[in-house]
């Protein structure tokens, strides 16, 4: 047993500032154990935030890498575009592939004709003035040319062929490999005549070709 | 450093207070005694001690050298503090040498008791009523006697055993002190990082002591407390005061006095004497044979007085309280250093005399006698009351 001869006023004052005090004890406690207890979740931010960092770092190459490649596109595409654009511009010029076919069909007679003259009727170009002795190229590009279905404009669809043939037979094979061509679908002859070149007797003609699509 | 501020105490308080008692602060005339026990599997220790006397006020020491007139007192390096010394210089300059000690007691709470009759007891038979009507009534009595208003008188009770079985008027004994008094203790010791808890009695406190060492048996025992200014008397019985009485004429101050005036020595030297272990003294048995030493002389003188109220009070007992005999006498307080005074009383008295004691928790306090510290122990254990 014991007596209390404290005062009160002294005891409830004492006694509020050591509720207050174990009030704050707790506060502080309590504060610690929740910071503990998310320790696990904050060490994971930071986990994450680290390897957000480290990515962020390993990204910048690939990105750079990515625009270099973005660039290279553009830069292909470009390129591929002014590709097509030349060829389109090459594929306007049909000339070459006209002069193609002509010269298959100069082979496939043996060579025993030779054009003199070949030229669009539309046009006053002529694509081949020629008087030499009637060898046509013969390269495999030529070839390659001659197999494509050309649609020709339409100041380019009939073509006017002048040369001279050794024989008549001649003549017929030409125009049977210019039909086969495909390209033109109508051949014809228009006139030949007989005539002396170096004292032999040649066949000069003229055929036209009719490409009616 | 301040134990108010230091985090690392706040801590260790926190962590390691439920062994450990309150710091319990004895303060006496000559001294003040503190000592805080800790429970270590049901059985007390005493964990730390310590005492620090009262430095002399300048301004009291004319007065203790016109009470001694002997002149080679004005030496004293150490000063004697009456209730009215306590009042007018309070106890900051004694106190102020306990704010280094901050490490040695462990917590803020402590409690305290005043000795040496500085809180005034009296037993009162009132008639019965409610508890706090009895209070009351107390208080006013107390107030009444004292000439003071109740507004600057603390007081408290506790019910004694009636002697008077068919009377209608219980018993108390009272416990008195001014309110500025224990206000004025209660904040200096708040001062140097103590929160004081409880201001107990003495009675109480020597109960409780006394409990702490015998456990709760139901067998009485008479507890004597020696101080300096009185000798204090408690029959105890289940850790409560039955009967208290206090003996002014048996404070060890007077028989220093006789002492230092019949030697010529100063009250410190005689202190000292009374004190020191001899062999070839062994208290009364030895004094009553040697009345040419004049120390030996007062000290019989002092012990014939003693005895003779030990067995006043054991006559009464056995009178009114015959349930209450004490079947053994436990002495605590300064007295206690005294060589062979437990001997002494047993071989007079024929009552099995003990003094306090209790095992200290490790040994650098040396082997001094802890019955100093008993009313401080007792007040340490304050702390497992549930208050």
């Amino acid at each position: 047993m014991h007596v209390n001869l404290l005062p009160s006023s002294f005891v409830w004052r004492r006694l509020f500032f050591k509720r207050l005090r174990q009030w704050g004890f707790a506060f502080s406690a309590i504060s610690i154990v929740l910071l503990l207890g998310n320790a696990k979740l904050l060490g994971e931010w930071w986990t994450g935030f680290n390897k957000l960092q480290e990515s962020k770092t390993a990204e910048f190459p690939i990105r750079q890498r990515q625009q270099d490649l973005l660039k290279e596109t553009k830069e292909t595409a470009a390129i591929e575009q002014k590709l097509q654009q030349l060829h389109s511009a090459a594929s306007q010029d049909h000339s070459t592939a006209i002069l193609g076919i002509v010269a298959k069909g100069v082979h496939a007679t043996g060579n025993t004709v030779q054009i003199q003259e070949m030229q669009f009727l539309d046009s006053s170009k002529p694509i081949v003035t020629s008087s030499g002795t009637g060898d046509a190229p013969r390269n495999s590009a030529t070839q390659q040319i001659a197999s494509v279905e050309l649609k020709l404009p339409a100041s380019e669809r009939q073509l006017s062929l002048r040369g001279i043939a050794i024989e008549s037979e001649s003549i017929s094979t030409l125009m049977q490999s210019l039909e086969e061509s495909g390209v033109f679908s109508k051949v014809e002859l228009r006139s030949t005549q007989e005539r002396l070149i170096l004292d032999r007797s040649v066949q000069e003609f003229q055929l036209e070709c009719i490409n009616l699509e | 450093m301040s134990r108010l501020f230091s985090p690392i105490h706040r801590l260790s308080e926190r962590l390691f207070q439920s062994n450990y008692g309150w710091t319990g602060v004895e303060i006496g005339s000559h001294c003040i005694n503190l000592a805080q026990v800790r429970k270590n599997e049901n059985r007390w220790q005493l964990a730390s001690v310590w005492t620090v006397e009262h430095p002399t006020p300048v301004s009291i020491t004319p007065l203790l050298t016109a009470t001694a007139p002997n002149s080679n007192r004005s030496d004293e390096s150490f000063g004697w503090l009456t209730a009215d010394e306590l009042m007018e210089y309070g106890l900051a300059p004694s106190l102020e040498h306990l704010t280094n000690l901050s490490g040695l007691f462990r917590g803020r709470n402590c409690a305290a008791t005043i000795t040496d009759g500085l809180i005034a007891y009296r037993e009162l038979d009132i008639p019965a009523c409610a508890p706090t009507e009895s209070q009351a009534i107390i208080q006013s009595e107390i107030a009444l006697e004292m000439d003071c208003t109740l507004e600057d008188l603390l007081t408290d009770c506790w019910q004694l055993p009636q002697n008077r079985p068919r009377s209608d008027a219980s018993c108390f004994g009272a416990v008195s002190i001014k309110r500025s008094t224990a206000m004025m203790l209660a904040s200096d010791l708040l001062k140097i990082g103590f929160e004081c808890q409880v201001l107990d009695a003495m009675p109480c406190a020597m109960a409780r002591a006394t409990s702490m060492v015998l456990g709760d048996c139901n067998e009485s025992t008479l507890a004597i407390d020696l101080g300096y200014h009185q000798a204090t008397l408690t029959l105890v019985q289940k850790g409560c005061p039955m009967l208290t009485r206090g003996l002014r004429e048996l404070g060890l101050f007077s028989l220093l006095e006789l002492i230092a005036n019949s030697t010529e020595i100063s009250l410190s030297d005689a202190l000292t004497l009374l004190f020191q272990s001899s062999s070839h003294r062994g208290g009364l048995s030895n004094a009553d044979d040697d009345f040419s030493n004049p120390m030996l002389q007062k000290l019989g003188g002092y012990f014939q007085l003693l005895l003779k109220e030990i067995s006043r009070t054991i006559q009464f007992v056995d009178r009114a309280f015959p349930m209450l005999h004490p079947e053994q006498i436990m002495l605590m307080g300064a007295g206690v250093r005294i060589p062979a005074v437990d001997q002494s009383i047993e071989n007079r008295v024929g009552i099995p005399t003990h003094t306090w004691s209790m095992d200290l928790t490790n040994n650098l306090f040396g082997n001094q006698h802890v019955g100093v510290y008993a009313i401080a122990a007792g007040l340490s254990s304050l702390a497992w009351e549930g208050i």
